[in-house]
């Protein structure tokens, strides 16, 4: 026993260190009574109640995870519901989708998120086209596809005008990958 | 408590996986990770506000965890840029402070409601502030967290042997304090 604590020992310290007292590698802290268990509550809380650009972090973590070296994408809109659609097309044929509910309005704003527009920009770039197309599927009306080179954010919002906005929070992201 | 690998794969699986994974990472890490981030931090609200920007910033990461080096490391290396992040921000807002950072966290100690050990804790805990922030991480995942080189070497992005130095010089600083203290 006393052999494999030796070999355990840092080459610098010896028994006579100060620092090779047991006692002082105890933390001398204490937490608020049940702190612990409030810590998982209190992380789900932060993560629902996040800002705008916040609660963007879960859709740009479907962004980031699979959008980014995209040869093309399609990103589809509804509205009032807000729901957004992301569709990678790989190279293998498949496709990668992932879908978030969010309110009308904070799609709008997140339109003009720098890190969202950043994204859509990139991918303009990176499919070689001159246009990002944009169909928006409302749940009440007819599929309408929006066509834009320029600002998508302005003709979404003038499409989106139409109908009223209904507040949701951020319901889930699912992510699925479909055969071709 | 599940291994690291059970986590991760449930964190995969189809049909909402990722919650139910991520409650288990903080369940099995949070308390660890705190303690870590509470030897950089200096006081338990500072410590409870970069534990909980951590857990955010795994949930909004995990998508993009590759497995190139072990979750629990991953983790840490998070935590540790974190409370890094953080401490260079509190030097610099502090730069005009009348008394320097280190010592305004010295003084906090002394103050600590939630500080609970003897006085010889005290003033390691003291020895242990006044240590550049990198040299300090490294000292508090070996010295108090008991991690092994290789780990700690993956959080800090470093080398083993970088690792052990940085460690070796903070432990005989810190002794030399001590002893001209004691």
């Amino acid at each position: 026993m006393e052999d494999n604590k030796n070999i355990d020992r840092e080459s610098f310290e010896n028994a006579n260190d100060i620092l090779s007292n047991e006692h002082l590698k105890k933390m001398p802290f204490k937490v608020p009574q049940g702190y612990f268990e409030s810590v998982e509550d209190e992380v789900r809380t932060k993560i629902k109640e996040q800002t705008p650009d916040g609660q963007w972090g879960l859709l740009h973590r479907s962004l980031k995870a699979y959008l980014g070296l995209a040869a093309s994408f399609l990103l589809i809109l509804g509205a009032g519901w807000g729901t957004i659609h992301f569709t990678k097309y790989l190279t293998s044929g498949h496709t990668l989708t992932a879908q978030s509910t969010v309110d009308s309005e904070l799609l709008l704003d997140s339109l003009e998120n720098d890190y969202v527009a950043e994204q859509l920009d990139n991918a303009l770039e990176e499919s070689s086209k001159d246009t990002l197309t944009i169909r928006v599927i409302p749940p009440q009306a007819e599929e309408m596809t929006v066509e834009t080179a320029v600002d998508y954010a302005d003709a979404v919002q003038e499409y989106l005008s139409a109908y009223p906005s209904t507040s949701v929070s951020l319901a889930s992201l699912e992510l699925a990958e479909l055969e071709e | 408590m599940q291994e690291d690998s059970e986590i991760l794969a449930l964190y995969n699986k189809d049909g909402g996986g990722a919650d139910y994974a991520f409650n288990l990472i903080v369940r099995k890490y949070s308390e660890r990770l705190y303690w870590h981030l509470r030897e950089l931090a200096g006081s338990h609200e500072d410590a409870n506000d970069l534990l909980q920007n951590t857990l955010i910033k795994i949930w909004n990461n995990l998508p993009t965890f590759r497995g190139d080096s072990k979750l629990y490391t991953w983790l840490y290396r998070i935590a540790t840029n974190e409370a890094l992040t953080w401490l260079k921000k509190q030097r610099f807002e502090s730069r005009f402070a009348r008394l320097g950072f280190d010592k305004s966290l010295c003084n906090k100690l002394t103050t600590d409601d939630f500080f609970n050990g003897d006085q010889i804790q005290l003033a390691l805990q003291k020895e242990v502030m006044q240590l550049p922030d990198k040299q300090r991480a490294i000292f508090s995942m070996r010295y108090f967290q008991d991690m092994k080189y290789e780990e700690i070497a993956e959080v800090m992005e470093s080398n083993v042997g970088a690792v052990k130095t940085s460690y070796s010089i903070a432990y005989n600083k810190i002794t030399t304090g001590l002893k001209n203290k004691f």
